[in-house]
């Protein structure tokens, strides 16, 4: 092969070298603007790792119809929780359904007396579905002072959330059904600071015993 | 399973049977079923590898009925109905939920999970149900001459005030003035021991460390108050560790509703009841515990209450009361 052959293979080779380059270069900016929308951080890979062994993640899905599901608020003695019907764009997704529903829980309650198991200022990271049905919620830690800090307080907010996420209601048609919750403060297990009196370090599985259910008979 | 010879799979499950048949353990229902308290014990029996009930015995023992139909299972208590099927954790009832774990079939009888039991017999048939026997609490079991060491942990303190409300008081004087009047009340029949007796800070792992540090507790009681978004909440409240079928959960179970009872009767408050969460202050803790919120600080009219001397006087009454109950077996 002669001299200007040699250099212009190696021209071409190293012509197609930068245009892979360039297109890996936009591949990875492209991921990382997709994390950033869902509320990830691209540098943070723990939570990369963390999303590929979940399912689903999913930004909004266009194609969802209203539909009523249950919620539930802290009835007006405090006591127990009650449930409400809400309207949600309903998707394929579970996860989806379960952002949805996390929406409703931070509004007012319907019923008179009632009040909301979250408080409007309530918001998270990330919220993601791993195989088995955990569902892992990253909440953000700007509202802990909004809820009422004690064992029966902290424990409305936490069995409000399970209990309604957890319902049969919410499973998208591609999806499982959420089992159980995990709750993350800032990508972490909850410590000292909120909630004081829980301890939130393991999933949190649906308990009946904070329902007030009316009765009705067949 | 499918690879495992038959002769294997054979071997195993008479050994498993043997094993299981050695360490049987059982676990004890409580049902209000109607106007009639009943109750069931029921083996816990590893089946695919999960502690479950036989829902037959606990269906026939608490009045209720159970059929088969190839897969289908059809449960009734009272006028209540529901529907299961082999496999699948959806029950169909007045409303659809599911379950934790699928019902299982085992030794011909119908097998359902543990954790499973308060869910179904709330959401099927609309009946409290709750695990031990709330008429017979187990006493705990001393050498005799030794005195119940009860661990008595005030809320709060120091730095860290906990809730308040509109007046000066807060939750951490509060809680220390009941556990300083719970320690005396119970002083001749128990040993108290307390987690701080002054106006200390201390972490939640501190305390645990003090009530599992000499001389051991044997149980423990940690004083709080309630709050809430809800100005009209008020009344006590005693919560324990999660647990259905270990014997800790069901002495802090036993120990609760016996202060409840005794709160009740002292204070002619109604209780709100007792509950079962998962609180720090049982994480890590190897004895029986109860945490108790005397009363909701956030309600204007209670915070009041609460803050009176007479009132933490019977407050206090009330739980050292159920716990010399619980100590002497004399619960009510």
């Amino acid at each position: 092969m002669s001299a200007p052959q040699q250099s212009f293979f190696r021209k071409a080779g190293l012509a197609a070298w930068a245009m892979f380059t360039l297109i890996l270069v936009f591949c990875v900016l492209l991921l990382a603007n997709e994390l950033m929308k869902s509320g990830k951080s691209p540098l943070d890979l723990s939570q990369v790792s963390e999303k590929e062994s979940a399912v689903d993640v999913q930004g909004p899905t266009s194609a969802s119809q209203l539909t009523n599901i249950p919620i539930y608020v802290v009835s007006a003695d405090g006591a127990a929780l009650v449930q409400e019907s809400r309207n949600i764009p309903f998707g394929e997704y579970t996860v989806d359904n379960c952002r949805a529903a996390l929406d409703e829980m931070k509004k007012p309650a319907q019923n008179i007396g009632s009040t909301a198991v979250l408080p409007p200022i309530a918001e998270y990271n990330a919220l993601f579905l791993m195989q088995g049905g955990e569902l892992v919620i990253d909440f953000k830690l700007t509202w802990q002072n909004a809820v009422p800090k004690s064992a029966s307080g902290e424990a409305m907010m936490v069995y409000g959330v399970v209990n309604t996420l957890t319902q049969r209601e919410l499973k998208g048609a591609k999806n499982e059904q959420v089992r159980s919750v995990r709750f993350l403060f800032e990508g972490r297990a909850p410590e000292n600071l909120f909630p004081v009196h829980l301890d939130l370090s393991n999933p949190i599985t649906p308990d009946p015993q904070w329902i007030r259910k009316v009765e009705t008979a067949q | 399973m499918r690879f495992i010879p038959w002769g294997v799979r054979s071997v195993v499950a008479i050994l498993s049977a043997l094993y299981f048949a050695a360490h049987a353990e059982s676990v004890t229902y409580n049902a209000q079923v109607g106007d009639e308290a009943r109750l069931s014990t029921v083996d816990i029996v590893s089946v695919e590898g999960q502690p479950c009930v036989s829902l037959k015995k606990l269906l026939a023992d608490l009045g209720g009925q159970l059929r088969v139909n190839e897969n289908t299972v059809q449960v009734s208590l009272r006028n209540y109905s529901a529907k299961m099927t082999i496999g699948d954790t959806t029950v169909w009832a007045a409303k659809e939920f599911t379950m934790q774990q699928p019902p299982r079939i085992f030794e011909n009888d119908i097998f359902v999970a543990v954790g499973d039991v308060t869910a179904l017999f709330v959401y099927a048939f609309n009946v409290d149900i709750k695990t031990g026997q709330p008429d017979q609490p187990g006493a705990p079991s001393l050498p005799s001459g030794r005195k119940l060491c009860v661990v008595i942990d005030a809320g709060h303190g120091g730095a860290d005030p906990g809730a308040s409300g509109q007046g000066a008081i807060t939750e951490k004087d509060i809680a220390r003035a009941i556990a300083t009047q719970v320690a005396k009340l119970i002083g001749q029949v128990c040993q108290p021991k307390f987690t701080r007796s002054e106006d200390e800070s201390l972490s939640t792992e501190k305390r645990v460390g003090i009530a599992n540090g000499s001389p051991k507790g044997d149980v423990l009681l940690s004083v709080h108050v309630g709050t809430s978004n809800s100005k009209t909440a008020n009344g006590f409240e005693f919560f324990c560790p999660l647990g259905s079928s270990d014997a800790t959960a069901a002495k802090s179970l036993a120990l609760a509703r016996s202060m409840s009872n005794a709160m009740s009767e002292s204070t002619g408050l109604m209780p709100r009841g007792v509950r079962q969460v998962p609180c720090r202050i049982f994480t890590g803790l190897q004895m029986p515990g109860v945490l108790v919120e005397v009363g909701f600080i956030t309600n204007p009219t209670e915070e009041q209450l609460i803050a009176n001397p007479e009132h933490q006087q019977k407050l206090a009454q009330g739980i050292a009361n159920g716990i010399i109950a619980y100590a002497t077996g004399k619960t009510q």
